[in-house]
């Protein structure tokens, strides 16, 4: 990544690699979707150069050093344009305010990209690490936290998600109140990211906490969730994933590259790591693909009291509490509770008198539509997926079963009700 | 029925007259009440920082220049009130001009480097500052027979609820309320019973000489710490800060500059009034002046209060301690508030005394903190509060010129105020006022670093 610091620090030199003098700032040409740069405005300058160069007559390095690629003499007067704006003056420093008029942060520094040959605005730095890397301390700042066994974060909005009021010159504008995001329910954040740029969606989930991330990422698409997963680095990633259930998180990993799906496993906690793994072994369409390693077994031993003992024990997550499946010692499925057999029979009855014996389950191999069939013949909100042995696997909840089956469209209307 | 006639009667018209007269004047009337409703609606910020710049440690320099020096130091006051009015109006109109705090501006023009410079030295020096004030109002209160814990406490819990339960016109209002306190001062002034002539005369005649049995160097200090009492970073940051909090607009600036002047000249007059009353009680002179003995002075503001008792009997005493109470409790409360608006407005964070914890975390915390601070730390016993003094003091030296160039800079910069540039003679008063005051606020910085400095 490259930042207007980087320039604004760096050197310019002539074609004979003499240092002619610094870049005072970058001046750029409003576009879209993002800010152009045209020009480079020169402090220190040597008497020949003009004030302001071209950026077509420089060619920036790595770390922002900019190089003439014209003989000074030959440098033309750069014409100045009325819709320009100077990065470091009119951006760099200014008051960043949410949509409420709320004063958020500031603009620490800018983020800049290299694309086609042109060098293009794409981002607004409001974390301390761009704080650092102006006072020249970045390192420290990468050190230190390091030392906390972390990646110091970089924190970056979209040029997308800002809005310049260029008139006032008094703030820049936040297109998307975050404060507002992390309110709003999953569902809806996910219509919104599913709308937004691939940075902004970077933004908005470096706004999020995990949970939320993860609640996100499920209901978003599957393209997009890849996308957003692409972004986001490494630890981040894998942080999230972690909160997902392990299906979603192995359908997720199975759209990627094997490379990076290894990468991000290796960074999982080893038990969520394994489950995810388990899934990824099987076709997305067929009931493996689809189910959950999340659901609650419970041994056949038990009375009723110790099992909804044990279910508080477990605080299983609200999908998957609605059926207890009883197992014996090698996880082979015997029986099934739901939560009113549990409730109302007496606390000293052993669940093997009172589960139902005769369950419905599916095969691994079972095919979407048919697994989603099974479960509107038999009105039940999962089902169990067995292997050849009738050990239990996993579950299908419904709202996946329907997903599968449901056209897309669909979904979408219902998510907008 | 019959309907009244068409055609009104002489009477009639009269009457109409007389009514539409009378509409005409009620009509008038609340407009010039508006006017002065929209002066007391844009006054206070003025008002309230020249009042917080007579804080506890302001007592004490003045208390001891008077007890010192007599009423020869008392032409000072007339420069030191041009110089006031000159900074604070720079940054008043900057305030009004651009709706951005002070350190916005220095943020937005100057670069990171400087504004963290500028908010590490404020966060240190108005930390230690507020421990000062803190231990003036328990001095004050002390004279008045309150232990210190509860004064501190006391203090403490009412300022966080005053400023944190209050809306900001409650704020104001109370702020200005405390500087009335500060009419105590005269009034102890004429209690003494001082001699008017010699003080006109001092008062408007500018003597350099210095008494025999002071040092050269020493004078020069105490002439300098008389100054740097009067102007400091804070009162200027917060001015700023609280005229955009209130939201006073370019119309205003009229009224702005009125209560900039009035304020400034009410809290010379007060510090004017501190030096005549501890001159006409405390300075002894041996001989007569210019090549005499100089007073002994007094080593705290109380002491100065306390001191007063035996010689202009108990309610000078009490009245000096009134108003060494309501300095350094509305010193205590504005230096807390300047400090979280300085760091919020450097780092883009929502600050203002009308919006709530939720909205302005940092805000709020930073001023809980400080008042924390500064009342927590008195309450453990040998605190060296004389040492924290002057390292402020210090910090608050290495401050003011930055500041002053920048608020020069800021003042003339046609991008932010247009045609409300300073204009050449302006700035030619300014730039001198500025170079005096970096050259004085030097010397004392050196001199509290290397104390050897001037043989003093």
């Amino acid at each position: 990544m490259i930042f207007l610091s980087d320039f604004l620090r760096a050197d310019v030199v002539d074609v004979d690699q003499k240092t002619v003098g610094s870049a005072r700032d970058l001046i750029a040409r409003m576009g879209e979707p993002y800010p152009v740069v045209t020009a480079v405005a020169i402090r220190g300058r040597a008497k020949d150069l003009p004030a302001i160069i071209d950026w077509g007559a420089v060619r920036a390095g790595e770390g922002g050093e900019l190089s003439l690629n014209v003989p000074t003499s030959r440098l033309k007067p750069y014409p100045r344009a009325e819709e320009e704006i100077w990065l470091a003056r009119d951006i760099l420093d200014k008051q960043i305010v949410d949509t409420d008029g709320r004063r958020v942060v500031r603009v620490n520094d800018l983020q800049l990209q290299h694309q086609d040959g042109r060098l293009l605005l794409v981002g607004v730095d409001i974390g301390a690490r761009g704080l650092l890397r102006r006072l020249g301390m970045e390192r420290v700042g990468r050190r230190l936290t390091r030392l906390f066994g972390r990646d110091f974060p970089q924190r970056l909005i979209s040029w997308d998600a800002v809005d310049p009021v260029h008139s006032d010159e008094r703030s820049v504008r936040l297109r998307i109140s975050h404060q507002k995001l992390s309110k709003m329910h999953p569902a809806d954040i996910a219509e919104i990211v599913e709308q937004l740029g691939g940075r902004d969606r970077a933004a908005i989930f470096a706004s999020l906490d995990d949970e939320v991330a993860a609640d996100v990422v499920e209901e978003s698409s599957e393209e997009v969730q890849a996308q957003i997963i692409d972004r986001l680095d490494d630890e981040r990633a894998a942080d999230i994933l972690e909160a997902m259930s392990p299906d979603e998180a192995a359908d997720l990993l199975g759209d990627m590259s094997e490379e990076r799906r290894d990468q991000l496993i290796a960074k999982m906690e080893a038990d969520e790591a394994e489950d995810v793994e388990e899934l990824l072994g099987y076709e997305d369409d067929t009931a493996g693909g689809l189910m959950t390693t999340e659901f609650v077994a419970v041994p056949v031993t038990l009375s009723a009291q110790q099992t909804i003992e044990r279910l508080r024990e477990l605080e299983p997550d609200a999908e998957s509490i609605y059926y207890v499946y009883v197992v014996d010692d090698e996880t082979r499925l015997l029986g099934v509770l739901s939560l009113r057999d549990l409730i109302v029979a007496p606390p000293v009855a052993r669940i093997a008198d009172i589960m139902i014996k005769r369950v419905v389950t599916v095969p691994l191999d079972a095919r979407a539509e048919d697994v989603a069939a099974v479960m509107a013949k038999y009105n039940l909100l999962a089902v169990p997926v067995v292997d050849d042995d009738n050990g239990m696997q996993g579950i299908v909840t419904i709202d996946d079963a329907m997903d599968e089956v449901m056209p897309a469209g669909v979904r979408r209307r219902a998510r907008a009700l | 029925m019959k309907t009244a006639p068409r055609q009104p009667s002489a009477l009639r018209r009269r009457a109409s007259e007389a009514v539409a007269a009378r509409r005409e004047r009620r009509r008038s009337r609340p407009s010039r009440l508006a006017g002065a409703w929209r002066y007391l609606a844009v006054i206070g910020p003025g008002v309230i920082v020249a009042n917080a710049g007579n804080d506890a440690g302001g007592v004490f320099t003045y208390s001891n220049t008077g007890a010192k020096y007599g009423y020869h130091l008392l032409w000072a006051f007339l420069p030191i009130l041009v110089a006031l009015i000159i900074t604070q109006e720079m940054v008043a109109r900057l305030g009004t001009v651009t709706g951005k705090g002070l350190m916005d501006l220095i943020r937005e023009r100057f670069g990171v480097r400087w504004t963290l410079f500028a908010a590490v030295v404020v966060l240190v020096a108005n930390g230690g500052t507020t421990l000062a004030e803190f231990a003036g109002v328990a001095g004050g209160l002390g004279l008045l027979g309150v232990p210190l814990p509860v004064a501190v406490v006391g203090a403490a819990g009412l300022i966080g609820v005053v400023v944190l339960r209050g809306n900001r016109r409650v704020v104001e209002r109370i702020f200005l309320a405390l500087g009335l306190t500060f009419v105590s001062y005269i009034v102890t002034a004429f209690t003494v019973d001082p001699s008017w002539g010699t003080i006109a005369h001092s008062a408007l005649t500018p003597d350099l000489t210095h008494p025999s049995s002071v040092s050269s160097g020493a004078y020069l200090i105490d002439v300098i710490a008389l100054i740097g009492t009067s102007i400091t970073p804070y009162m200027q940051l917060f001015l700023q800060s609280s005229i955009v909090d209130k939201g006073t607009g370019e119309k205003d600036l009229k009224l702005v500059r009125s209560d900039v002047i009035s304020g400034s000249i009410f809290a010379v007059l007060v510090a004017a009034f501190i030096v005549i009353t501890t001159s006409a009680t405390l300075f002894k002179p041996s001989t007569s002046f210019p090549h005499g003995l100089a007073g002994v002075g007094v080593n705290s503001a109380q002491e100065a209060a306390a001191a007063l008792a035996p010689l202009a009997g108990v309610h000078a005493q009490q009245l000096f301690a009134i108003g060494l109470v309501g300095a350094s409790l509305l010193a205590a409360a504005v230096l807390p508030l300047s400090t979280a608006f300085v760091i919020c407005e450097a780092f883009g964070a929502e600050r203002s005394v009308q919006s709530n914890f939720h909205d302005a975390p940092l805000f709020f915390t930073l001023f809980i903190g400080l008042l924390v601070f500064g009342s927590g730390i008195l309450l453990i016993p040998g605190v060296p509060i004389a040492g924290v003094a002057i390292g402020t003091q210090t910090l608050d030296g290495i401050l003011l010129p930055v500041m002053l160039v920048f608020i020069i800079l800021l003042a003339n910069d046609r991008r932010l105020l247009g045609k409300r540039c300073n204009g050449v003679i302006y700035n030619v008063i300014a730039i001198g006022l500025a170079t005096v005051l970096t050259l004085l606020t030097a010397v004392l910085v050196l001199t509290t670093l290397f104390p050897r400095l001037l043989g003093g």
